[in-house]
This record gives structure tokens, sequence and C-alpha cells, in this order.
């Protein structure tokens, strides 16, 4: 652990902790859909769509945007970054639990 | 390396407002890691639950359709059948009990695996097609053979048979395509059970695909809920 956060500021907020989570539960390969993903996050639209500019400007998600028939549909996945930093997150958790677990007694 | 003392119970003290949403480092506990830790668990649960078919319902639903089924045509040629079915209503019987748990299956696959587009969705169809194409092709098969001047004993045995080895080896295949002992187990089992049950010839075909096959089923379906409610929250 250095000085800084280890913990990647852009995943650290819970709604977007949830969504990138949520995210990396898709197989390699699949995207979900805007509707489906505000429905799992029980999110508003507006916000869902703040927190996916986020993640999309960092590079974290891939947003498609395609046409079903004749009504718009938007795709959203993980990309490998944002897997990768996902992946980074979670380990950077485990590294604070492991060692609380190590120092449990100095504390 | 020291840990830094514990400031905040929870991870995100500072979320009032998007801008400010970066919790300070310091305010690391071990108990807000792992609540972070579990949230992300809950999530990814969340995912399964909600956008996977679920298997206790696809297995109970088709294992109460074979053993319902196939049950009606076993009473109907067994001699000893202590009631009286004929073979007209063990038709229907068999007929609803599968064409209910095909509608019921697919409108429920269909409502999970909608908002998924990508690779799961192509497998999903190509696998969906497979079912198709084997079922046609065994029902082509089975009304080749049946010109070659078979009684409809042999014609019952072999559509019976030839659904149980159909599934199976569908079951096999979605166990290995999905990673999935408990499938790929099953498959196994239906094959096995319909080549055995053929062997022993009609009535005991139907009592096998509606007991070992159809029981089989609803005895997965029964663990696996067993087993959730034992992990669930």
């Amino acid at each position: 652990m250095t000085a800084t956060s280890p913990l990647d500021p852009i995943i650290h907020a819970p709604a977007r902790l949830r969504l990138v989570a949520a995210l990396s539960a898709l197989a390699d390969g699949d995207r979900l859909s805007f509707t489906s993903l505000q429905k799992l996050l029980d999110m508003t639209g507006g916000n869902l769509s703040t927190h996916l500019r986020r993640l999309e400007d960092a590079g974290y998600v891939q947003v498609t945007k395609s046409h079903v028939g004749r009504t718009p549909a938007t795709n959203v996945a993980l990309t490998r970054a944002g897997r990768l930093a996902f992946e980074d997150y979670t380990a950077a958790l485990r590294a604070l639990l492991g060692s609380a677990a190590t120092e449990g007694g100095t504390a | 390396m020291h840990r830094r003392l514990v400031c905040g119970k929870n991870l995100f003290v500072t979320t009032s407002s998007d801008q400010h949403d970066l919790a300070d480092d310091g305010t690391h506990t071990d108990l807000a890691a792992a609540e972070s830790l579990a949230l992300i668990e809950a999530q990814r649960r969340e995912v399964g639950a909600q956008l996977e078919p679920d298997a206790r319902l696809l297995y109970g639903l088709w294992g109460l359709a074979l053993l319902i089924g196939e049950g009606a045509f076993f009473l109907a040629t067994w001699d000893d059948s202590p009631v009286e079915v004929s073979m007209p209503l063990a038709g229907t019987t068999l007929f609803v009990s599968l064409a209910s748990a095909m509608v019921i299956s697919s409108v429920h696959i269909a409502r999970r695996v909608a908002g998924v587009q990508g690779n799961s969705s192509r497998q999903g169809m190509f696998y969906r097609w497979t079912w198709m194409v084997g079922f046609v092709s065994l029902a082509a098969i089975i009304s080749g053979v049946t010109r070659t001047g078979i009684d409809d004993a042999a014609i019952g045995l072999l559509w019976a048979a030839g659904s149980g080895l159909v599934i199976g080896l569908l079951y096999m295949a979605g166990g290995a395509m999905w990673l999935d002992r408990t499938q790929f187990a099953l498959g196994a089992w239906f094959a096995v059970v319909s080549g055995a049950g053929a062997v022993a010839g009609t009535p005991w075909i139907y009592l096998v695909l509606a007991v070992a096959g159809g029981g089989g089923l609803l005895a997965v379906a029964a663990t696996l809920a067993a087993r959730s409610k034992l992990s669930g929250p």
C-alpha cells in the first residue's frame, strides 16, 4: 500500500461500485441493456447516465447505442481496462483485510 | 506499513455528493473493506438472480411434465395398471404437459435473458436451435422407421427412448458449455436410463422416463432449492 489511496477513486463510490460489480458478473463479450441495468441497480436513468459517463470517460465501460427496429437501445459493458481496474480494486480491498488481520493485535 | 486508526465505520463516509465521494485514505477499516467486498458479492449474486434462468424452476417444471406425461403412458400400457388410462388420454396428457413446460420455460428464459446481448445470447440461441433440430430430426427418423412396418409399441418405444437420448445428450452438452457439473451428470443419467429402459422394453421405458427421468429432475430441483436456501441471504 502506498501513501495515496490504494482504492481506485473512479470505482470507489457506492453507486459506481455496484455498477461495476454488476457488469463484472457478465460473461466476457456480453453487454447489458441500459434498462436492465437501471432495474438491476434500482437507479434513475439520469443518475445511471451520470455514473456511466464518468466510467466511460475513464475508459472503464463501453456504451454502445443501436436500434432494435425503431426503438433505440443502449448497451453497456466493462472494457478490458475496466475489468482490470475492478480486479485491482477488489485485490486492494482484500489486501486491506489481509493487513488488518495480520496486524489485528496492534491496532 | 502501519494501519491507520479507525476513523469511520463505513468506507464511504464522504459520499454526500458525487464530487466528494472519494473516501479519504485513512478511513479504511477492515470492517469497511469487508463491507465493500460483501456489497460486490451481493451485487454479483443479484445479477445471477435476475438475469440468469432459474435452474430450479426449469428442472422442476420439466421433471413434473415428464413425471405426469410419461407416467400416463406407463399407466396406459402397463397390464397390471390399477387405473384405466386410454391411449388417447395418455397422448393428450403427455402433449399438454410437455407443451405447458415448453411455453412456461420459454417465457421464463426470454424474460431473464432479454437485457443481455453478446456471446451468451448467441450461445443461448445456438443451444435452443440444437434442441429444436434434435427433436425435429428424431421425428423424421421415427416416421421413416414407421414406414418399414413396425407396430405401435415399437413406435412408442422409439419416441420415449429417443427423446430421453436427445435430452441426455443436450444436458451433457449444456454441462460442457456452461461448466455445469450437475447438468452434465443429469444428462449422462438421462442417456443411460433411456438406453436401459429401451432394453427393458414396453411399458418399462415409460416408467423409467417418468420416475428416473422426471423424478431425477425433480430431485435435482429440490436439492438446488435447498442449497440456495442454505446459502441465501
